[in-house]
């Protein structure tokens, strides 16, 4: 019946909207730099906002439409939040860069263009169902983010950081490969539910494939979001590389990795036996060492990477926990992302506001005297931190109690109570900048902290995601929930 | 209902305006002062509105307002007051209100009242809510204006201070979030529907909540108390309460940090909620009180500074409290109610009136001090009452708490009742002897022998005289006739006695307990 040789497959290009303009308008930033190449950044950042602004409304309204197709995408409720709080996050960035870019000197037009591909890398992760899918969007979103870490490159530090990045990337990238073709082996299929399927063919000599290609998939994500002990390259990377760049490697990069192991975690019931153990131990590793190691730093960067890595810990035990009751509620990992998220974003952007150029770890110190200069700033700090620590009716706190809230449906308790143990160092660490706010500037702050049209604008959005998504928890629920 | 939320208003009114105002720069000389002033004016006024409505023979719980907050957990936005709950509400409001007046910060004066207003509407927050997780946020919200205080005007190394306070707080308060959880999880297998309304759950225990679940209910009960214990604070966990008191402005103790909200919490979470961990951990609490309040007494003889004298003195007279609730009869928990108010009263006027000396030397050891009897009559006379409603005086409202309490323990103790025996009440009766030494001994200390130091210290100015004169008037008011609050607590009192030693008696004499227990079986596996 088929006319053509290779049937053009039936595919609604209009579903994929908002990748298809991230896509787009990465491309248009690499022309605009060709045809001027000096002095292009105000140009770059216009048409990459402009671009962000509509992949996030055609994004938006798209909410609560639901397709599959070609058995590799699938859009459905689980991963419409992740995919809005990706949109707004490198929105957040974008706003923050251009100011950062001048303040601390760095020449990097190509930053517009490489940090839209990995969001689109990341929204990409989101949405696949097939490995390969998946595979594409973590290299878009790695490779992207490799440069991205080397950006400063007056900086050996930022040289270093993207070289660390690269090569330990490379390597968990291909642990992730290596786990997809066990896989294939096992199940002979790529996508992502070939462990169920797996499990209708009852094939139990392929159990031992099936098991070693889950437990290297799991290396992969591990390194990609950080879990312990696959963490090592993250305090190197982020208190090397610029702010700006950080700032999106710690929040929006981390939801496609989170998103597209949800997927499979809720998947892959067949493997539980292996599966829920691993997992338990890492995220308890993550936790603790996460917590620990944060204690003792004095590098505002490094501290933010080690509680990352213990957020990172949280995450984990809600997915022992989904995977222990076969149970694929979507809401908490999601409500929990928009939490950390903003809140991260918000220390960044802080963070951004405060360094200064000169080469080297930006410490705690560097936020002395905030308040002193602007009050305003110093009271959205200790909002952001709040929300990290998990105290009050913020963002933060809420995500804790649904994943809680989750572990002891799950009769998880002991891990519940290991979680709060561990949370329980947050306030005695991340308290540390919000001192150095409230204390007096020695010496060499210069700064003015006068921040800009956009980085009020950024500061406004996180804060809105941190307290708003609380306040208006109900309306921000139905809209997501009921919609799809 | 057609009132005015009134809880509500006195919720966020202070937070929102406290806010307004620490965020709005350059503001006039003394106005930050004047406005929060009015404003918590304007909130005792309200706090007396909601207390007056307990004066009669209303009982149960009033000014009720609930709204959805998060639907799929069960969380609602739930407030409402019992008696108890007002009275202390009235006294924050008070004490907010005396905070204000008597605080001098040394800059930034709009961010200092700003956060006290904050403090305010989180403590009525603290004291209205109803429905758990809506407790927990306030009860960790209440302690950030308080960090940022000590942070932005406290003495000493501040910064260490100031992070002590809020992670231990904090930490202590975590395993509370489980607990709070658990019982959302057991109230969800049992009816059917997501919730953590109080009264819901309550409902729920007496119809078998914690059927077959010990274990669980063991760690849930361990998890608030550990929470409210550090609050309290009852030993081990009191160096942060030492620190706190030492170096923390006077304004954010006096607002914040006397006030009973732990044992507040026992009250209404605790006792309720988990009558059989009540009664089989009662021993070891009443244990934990007796210690606290020895312990507490001696390291209080021993202090060279009057904060943390206070603090060690606090330590034991929350020992006290948690023996007379932890008597589990009627007299021990009436004598515990009145005391966790009376205490914040009278912890309140010490420090008010050590904040007047403050302000006069820089001296804070009581090795400096003495002779100031002479220089200093008023504040003298002040001070001596303070002191003696502290220590337990008969005609002081101090006197009412503790005797009511011990009397209670020794009911429990003679009856042999949930496994309580006689030794705790008599060594906690001996340690009344303590809190005589220590008071008098600081009392001796500043008012007699001779003067340290050249310079004399003035006495305090009539608007001084007025405050302290006011807070010497109600403790000896409250000693007099103690009746008004002890009948308007008394109905509460009894419905919580009734909850935590009726549902057992009902179904076996002794609290049978079984350890070797599974949790409930047939959680559900989340919500989608």
């Amino acid at each position: 019946m088929n006319r053509y040789l290779f049937p053009l497959p039936d595919f609604q290009f209009t579903n994929l909207l908002p990748l298809i303009i991230l896509a787009v308008t990465g491309m248009f930033g690499l022309v605009i730099h060709m045809i001027k190449p000096k002095g292009s950044s105000n140009a770059l950042f216009l048409t990459t906002v402009i671009g962000v602004v509509a992949a996030l409304m055609a994004q938006i309204s798209m909410v609560g439409n639901i397709f599959e197709q070609l058995e590799m995408i699938k859009q459905d409720a689980t991963n419409m939040v992740a995919e809005v709080v990706i949109l707004v996050s490198l929105l957040t960035v974008l706003l923050i860069s251009n100011p950062y870019f001048k303040r601390s000197r760095i020449h990097c037009p190509e930053f517009f263009p490489l940090i839209t591909w990995a969001a689109l890398g990341g929204m990409l992760m989101c949405i696949s169902t097939n490995l390969l899918v998946v595979f594409i969007g973590l290299e878009l979103l790695s490779i992207s983010l490799y440069v991205l870490a080397g950006a400063n490159k007056r900086s050996k530090f930022s040289q270093e950081s993207a070289l660390k990045y690269f090569l330990l990337g490379a390597f968990a990238t291909g642990f992730f490969l290596y786990g997809i073709a066990f896989l294939y082996g096992a199940s002979g299929s790529l996508s992502l539910d070939g462990f169920m399927r797996f499990a209708t063919h009852t094939n139990t000599a392929n159990q031992p494939l099936l098991t070693i290609g889950f437990v290297l998939i799991l290396v992969g994500f591990s390194f990609k979001c950080g879990l312990a002990p696959f963490h090592q390259w993250i305090p190197d990377v982020y208190s090397g590389a610029p702010t700006n760049v950080v700032a999106f490697m710690a929040t929006g990069a981390k939801v496609g990795p989170f998103l597209a192991f949800f997927h499979l975690v809720t998947e892959a019931s067949t493997v539980r036996d292996i599966g829920v153990p691993i997992l338990m131990v890492v995220s308890l590793l993550s936790m603790v060492l996460g917590n620990v190691m944060a204690f003792s730093q004095n590098d505002t960067k490094k501290l933010l990477a080690y509680s990352s890595v213990a957020n990172a810990g949280y995450v984990g035990a809600l997915f022992a926990g989904l995977m222990a009751v076969k149970s694929s509620t979507y809401w908490t990992i999601n409500y929990f992302l928009i939490g950390y998220v903003f809140a991260t974003l918000g220390v960044f952007v802080i963070l951004a506001l405060v360094a200064g150029d000169e080469d080297s770890p930006q410490t705690i110190d560097s936020l002395r005297g905030l308040s002193k200069r602007n009050p305003m700033l110093a009271a959205s700090l200790v909002i952001f931190v709040l929300s990290q620590i998990g105290i009050g009716p913020v963002a933060g706190f809420l995500g804790k109690v649904l994943i809680i809230s989750d572990l002891v449906h799950c009769q998880l308790t002991w891990l519940a109570v290991a979680l709060v143990a561990n949370s329980a160092f947050g306030a005695f660490y991340y308290f540390k900048l919000v001192r150095a706010a409230y204390s007096d500037a020695e010496g060499s702050s210069e700064i003015s902290a006068k921040p800009c049209l956009g980085t009020v604008s950024a500061l406004a959005i996180c804060l809105v995601g941190v307290v708003g998504s609380v306040v208006f928890y109900g309306p921000l629920y139905n809209f997501f929930v009921s919609k799809s | 209902m057609n009132e005015l939320p009134f809880l509500s208003i006195m919720i966020f009114a202070p937070i929102v305006l406290g806010l307004i105002m620490a965020l709005v720069p350059k503001w006039p000389a003394k106005v930050p002062q004047a406005i929060s002033c009015i404003i918590a004016l304007s909130m005792l006024v309200f706090g007396g509105l909601v207390t007056s409505k307990f004066l009669s023979d209303q009982n149960g719980l009033q000014l009720q307002q609930q709204l959805d907050w998060i639907p799929n957990l069960g969380v609602s936005y739930f407030v409402g007051v019992d008696s108890m709950a007002a009275w202390m509400i009235l006294l924050t409001t008070f004490l907010t209100l005396v905070a204000i007046l008597i605080s001098k910060p040394a800059n930034r004066d709009n961010q200092f009242f700003g956060l006290l207003l904050c403090l305010e509407g989180t403590l009525v927050g603290v004291f209205s809510s109803l429905d758990l997780v809506l407790f927990y946020v306030f009860f960790e919200l209440s302690l950030v204006p308080v960090a940022l205080m000590i942070l932005g005007w406290g003495s000493g190394d501040r910064g260490k201070i100031a992070i002590r306070y809020i992670g231990t707080l904090f930490a202590g308060s975590l395993l509370m979030l489980v607990g709070i959880l658990i019982l959302g999880n057991q109230s969800f297998n049992l009816l059917k529907h997501p919730t953590f309304n109080l009264i819901e759950i309550q409902n729920a225990v007496g119809k078998g909540l914690w059927k077959d679940s010990w274990p669980l209910q063991a760690l849930a009960f361990w998890g608030f108390m550990i929470a409210f214990l550090v609050k309290s604070p009852a030993i081990p966990i009191h160096r942060w309460l030492a620190d706190t008191y030492e170096n923390a402005p006077v304004g954010a103790v006096v607002a914040g940090v006397v006030l009973k909200v732990g044992t507040f919490g026992m009250f209404r979470f605790v006792l309720a909620l988990f009558p059989e961990a009540c009664q089989v951990y009662a021993p070891i609490m009443v244990t934990i009180g007796m210690i606290g309040i020895l312990y507490g007494g001696i390291l209080a003889a021993i202090q060279k500074n009057p904060g943390r004298l206070m603090a060690y003195s606090t330590v034991s007279h929350v020992g006290y409290i948690v023996v007379g609730i932890f008597s589990l009869n009627h007299i021990g928990m009436m004598g515990a109610a009145f005391q966790q108010f009376n205490h914040g009263l009278a912890a309140a006027a010490v420090f008010v009136l050590l904040g007047f000396l403050y302000e006069r030397t820089e001296f804070r050891s009581l090795d400096d001090f003495g002779g100031l009897k002479k220089t200093m009559p008023v504040f003298s006379t002040l001070f001596m009452v303070a002191m003696l409603a502290n220590l337990g005086l008969p005609f002081t409202s101090g006197f009412v708490g503790e005797i009511l309490s011990l009397l209670g323990s020794f009911q429990s103790g003679y009856a042999g009742l949930f496994g309580q025996g006689l030794m705790a009440p008599i060594l906690a009766t001996s340690g009344a002897i303590l809190s005589a030494v220590y008071m008098l001994y600081m009392y001796q200390r500043l008012f007699y022998g001779k003067a340290k130091s050249d310079a004399t210290i003035g006495d305090i100015t009539s608007r001084e005289a007025l405050i302290g004169g006011a807070f010497a008037c109600l403790l000896l008011a409250f000693g007099i006739l103690p009746s008004s609050i002890l009948h308007s607590m008394e109905p509460r009192v009894d419905s919580i006695h009734n909850a935590v030693v009726a549902p057992v008696q009902r179904t076996a004499p002794e609290p049978s307990v079984d350890l070797t227990t599974t949790p409930a079986e047939g959680a559900r596996g989340g919500q989608s």
